[in-house]
């Protein structure tokens, strides 16, 4: 479990050694905050178009962090780096196991980042947030790890470029499954719930318990499937 | 097969299974937090369904923005934006509000759809604006539009004003409008009876079903659907029955219902019975038609003799101007 946590602390630092992620947290709270000032062109709707874009951008983020996933496992497959690593006491699953924890802890932290901020800017404009949108950033917060999950599968056995273009797509659609009747196995809509937190619907503890269950259940099953693949994959 | 394999074969398994289990009944969680959820387009736009709503909706208050003169052309383009609004986000209130008052004009008929949209969402259906809204463009149908049917379209507004006022924190000057909407669709069904007398029947018919608690649709499940009457209400119908005085003497109808509706409505005040003109204490003619009316609210002590306001003391002298009878 040590080298586990080694490979996912060592991801973490060198993701979050990048100053422009920094960067690019301080330019999403800022654009949440700028929608304050469209409410004349909203006609009295700011409010809604803060709550959305601040989901959008927190998803976005969600998205960006995990896709750098794609980049990292190929490039250290193509180098050898990964060789290296696997040559050491160290099982295949656990290598991916390690880089899902590492990608995962850095979307939280990042997306959490722009939550809290979300959340101050919403009380300085609109007074108290209401609970409903403290449990829909929650629930963004805890997509990231199916998200994870899925970028995890793709860059295990295809290149960059690749990887991360299908992980894309596969998480767009993963969201837009509810719309499309509702494919339950890998459905990221159920983590959506902006619409509900703007108008006060109330969403139960018991739904955000669901939806971390789902999340790790959704992990669990995709590690499985990649641990087949990358096990048979022969690495030089 | 390795026995590391097989391992990972039945935690996937187990874990597939659990997670279809937790998604269906997370799905299920969604329709009943959320029921509108169903009506959303399925449009791929991942999870920005809401987000794409406010982008459009910025357009369309720029297009709005650019007409100059609503046709009918330009109505159903507007009707299509605003659709396709709806689709996103269909509990985005003010598209309907502002959309229906734009179509009202040229198209009210796809106003009226787009209001009866909004009246089935689970967000606005208990918002009587939009029950009112779609009783108002019908009304207003009747003045501007010489060809409709106008006895259908009152038809039509009246039921919408009866689900409005069924609403909760709906605003009393519609109980005004309601009225006088049937009023003018009674009158239209029989020219004989005048607009006034049509809406001195109906409020008679009004405050007497809602006495007793039934029809109209004014009573409702919890306390506060049920409307009171508004002392504003009370003078705009006093004011009624002084017209109906004036101007129809001799209509039995309106003789009649007025007399009941002062005995019932207004046993408090005094009125004067030549005009119906409510006078104060101490007057001795009416300050309308100069007839003599009844005095009242003057001390009974000859000494003092003035005016008094209506408590258990003259505040000028003292006197107990409301002795208690003597038991016999």
């Amino acid at each position: 479990m040590d080298e586990t946590f080694a490979i996912a602390s060592s991801l973490w630092k060198r993701l979050l050694g990048v100053r422009v992620v920094y960067f690019l947290t301080i330019c999403a709270v800022s654009l949440i905050a700028i929608t304050n000032m469209y409410d004349i062109l909203m006609i009295g709707e700011s409010r809604a178009l803060m709550v959305d874009t601040g989901m959008m951008l927190t998803t976005i983020a969600a998205m960006l962090t995990v896709i750098s996933l794609a980049f990292d496992i190929p490039k250290e497959l193509q180098s050898g780096i990964a060789s290296v690593l696997l040559a050491k006491p160290l099982g295949r699953t656990h290598y991916l196991m390690g880089k899902l924890i590492g990608v995962s802890w850095v979307g939280i932290f990042i997306t959490s980042l722009i939550s809290i901020g979300f959340v101050v800017i919403y009380s300085m404009s609109h007074g108290a947030p209401p609970a409903g949108l403290v449990k829909a950033l929650f629930l963004i917060v805890i997509s990231v790890i199916p998200m994870a999950s899925i970028v995890l599968f793709f860059s295990s056995f295809l290149n960059e470029a690749v990887a991360a273009t299908i992980s894309t797509v596969f998480i767009w659609v993963g969201y837009s499954l509810a719309s499309l009747n509702g494919v339950t196995l890998f459905d990221l809509s159920l983590f959506s719930m902006g619409a509900e937190a703007f108008y006060n619907y109330e969403i139960p503890p018991s739904y955000l318990l669901k939806g971390v269950v789902s999340a790790l259940l959704t992990a669990i099953s995709i590690v499985c499937v990649t641990s087949f693949i990358f096990n048979k994959r022969d690495l030089q | 097969m390795k026995k590391s394999d097989i391992i990972k074969l039945l935690i996937l398994i187990i874990a597939v299974s659990l997670n279809v289990k937790t998604m269906k009944s997370m799905h299920a969680n969604q329709a009943e937090i959320n029921p509108d959820r169903a009506k959303i387009s399925g449009k791929p736009v991942a999870s920005f369904h809401k987000f794409w709503a406010d982008v459009k909706w910025m357009m369309f208050i720029q297009h709005m923005g650019s007409i100059d003169l609503t046709t009918e052309s330009n109505s159903k383009d507007l009707y299509q934006e605003a659709k396709d609004i709806l689709d996103l986000d269909p509990g985005f209130y003010k598209v309907y509000e502002l959309s229906a008052l734009m179509l009202s004009a040229k198209t009210p008929d796809l106003a009226i759809d787009l209001l009866k949209r909004g009246q089935e969402t689970h967000q606005n259906k208990n918002d009587w604006r939009l029950y009112s809204m779609a009783g108002n463009i019908r009304h207003q149908e009747t003045f501007f539009n010489k060809k409709v049917n106008k006895r259908e379209k009152l038809r039509e507004a009246i039921g919408f004003y009866r689900l409005a006022l069924k609403k909760p924190g709906v605003m009393p000057v519609l109980e005004k409008t309601y009225i006088k909407t049937r009023a003018q669709e009674a009158h239209e069904a029989n020219n004989d009876v005048p607009l006034v007398i049509a809406e001195l029947l109906e409020w008679d018919k009004y405050v007497n079903t809602k006495m007793a608690g039934s029809e109209y649709g004014m009573e409702g499940e919890g306390g506060d659907m049920f409307l009171s009457l508004e002392e504003n209400t009370k003078k705009d119908i006093l004011s009624l029955i002084q017209r109906v005085k004036r101007e129809h003497q001799n209509n039995l109808a309106g003789k009649k219902t007025s007399k009941a509706m002062l005995a019932s409505l207004f046993k408090g005040i005094h009125t004067c019975n030549s005009c119906y003109n409510e006078y104060g204490a101490g007057h001795k003619f009416c300050t309308d038609c100069s007839k003599p009316v009844k005095v009242y609210g003057i001390c009974p002590n000859s000494q003092c003799r003035k005016t008094h306001s209506n408590g258990k003391f003259c505040e000028h002298c003292g006197t107990n101007v409301k002795p208690k009878k003597k038991k016999k």
